[in-house]
């Protein structure tokens, strides 16, 4: 579905390329495959044991970056590390096919560890994104109301919305504890 | 533009492998070396910083066999900071880049990186037993630039069998770079 969206959004049918996308936008939903999965899975489905992520895109005038944060509860979730990494790479907006381009891939990682007084430190949280190389088209689809949709190299098709990139950790948590 | 330029005209190393830290930097030019860490600890009281910089890495992937000719498809530069923060007591993060490695030059000495940014940083959150909100101790965020440019090293010494130590400049600053296992 979400393909056929995007190639109607994007075909000869549209009225040409969109505007440049601007500023920060969550992944609502990523279709891989042939299937919709829902954004969240998809970010905690890279992290084993991490039970809640967001994934953001923010598109400049000559940089693309990509925002993970992933929520890893511990001791029996009562307690749990929120990690979070960007990757910001060079990018320039192709306006004529409105196509993102990615001229080298960045990889990006946060690791954290704990340092104590006996003993070796122990590692409490980690992260890491790469940012693909290549085009990545945009498109803006109307379904009820204006939504954006990009495509990495790889062929993954990234729902969007207008959000920020901050995540809310405390909320996430709450929703975690109600879910048990 | 990021420009590492080499100081010591040894001959270039014949492999570049493994991982590195800077263990000193001379901060002006005709300046006696000083330790890297001890410099960034004093840089960071001088200026109230709460959490720094104590370790810059380099890596340049595994040691292969034989004598080489041998560069890395891939370089990782890390930037590690300490912090000491309520809540989450003293902690170590670092920030990683791992760049696709161009090498050029006579000798294949310069190392050309599309630069990137990352940035990175840790919460931790607890339910308190019988308290209906979490509570959040929300770590410092923490960035690491190196911009696009060239990275031109040599090796100080050759020593067979063993990884030589590295001279770069960065911006007028000299770095001396010494393979991990060396140190430890």
């Amino acid at each position: 579905m979400l393909s056929l969206l995007f190639l109607l959004a994007c075909g000869s049918g549209s009225d040409g390329p969109p505007p440049r996308p601007d500023g920060t936008f969550a992944v609502l939903g990523v279709e891989m495959s042939g299937a919709e999965i829902d954004g969240r899975d998809v970010v905690t489905g890279r992290f084993p044991g991490c039970t809640w992520g967001q994934e953001t895109l923010t598109f400049g005038e000559s940089s693309m970056q990509v925002d993970l944060a992933v929520l890893c509860p511990q001791q029996g979730g009562v307690e749990a590390y929120g990690c979070e990494v960007g990757v910001k790479a060079a990018a320039t907006w192709d306006a004529a096919r409105g196509v993102f381009v990615v001229p080298q891939a960045v990889q990006g990682k946060g690791q954290f560890l704990a340092l104590r007084e006996t003993g070796p430190p122990k590692a409490l949280t980690g992260c890491d994104y790469t940012l693909e190389a290549g085009e990545w088209p945009v498109a803006r689809v109307r379904n009820g109301s204006w939504k954006w949709e990009v495509r990495s190299p790889s062929g993954t098709v990234h729902r969007l919305d207008k959000a920020s990139s901050e995540p809310d950790f405390a909320t996430a948590m709450l929703e975690l504890s109600k879910e048990k | 533009m990021l420009l590492f330029v080499a100081m010591a005209l040894a001959e270039p190393p014949p492999v570049v492998a493994g991982d590195y830290e800077v263990s000193t930097l001379v901060p002006t030019e005709g300046a006696d070396p000083v330790d890297f860490a001890l410099h960034m600890h004093h840089e960071a009281m001088a200026t109230g910083e709460t959490c720094y910089t104590v370790k810059r890495g380099f890596g340049f992937g595994p040691v292969p066999e034989g004598e080489g000719p041998h560069r890395p498809a891939e370089v990782t530069m890390t930037e590690t900071i300490t912090c000491t923060q309520g809540g989450l007591g003293t902690y170590h993060a670092a920030a990683v880049l791992v760049f696709a490695a161009t090498w050029s030059g006579e000798g294949q000495t310069v190392l050309t990186v599309p630069g990137g940014t990352v940035t990175t940083r840790m919460t931790k959150v607890q339910t308190p037993r019988d308290v209906g909100a979490p509570a959040l101790w929300v770590g410092q965020r923490f960035s690491h630039t190196v911009p696009p440019g060239e990275l031109a090293f040599d090796a100080e010494t050759l020593r067979r069998g063993k990884r030589p130590e590295l001279t770069l400049t960065w911006e007028g600053t000299t770095y001396q770079l010494e393979p991990v296992e060396d140190r430890r």
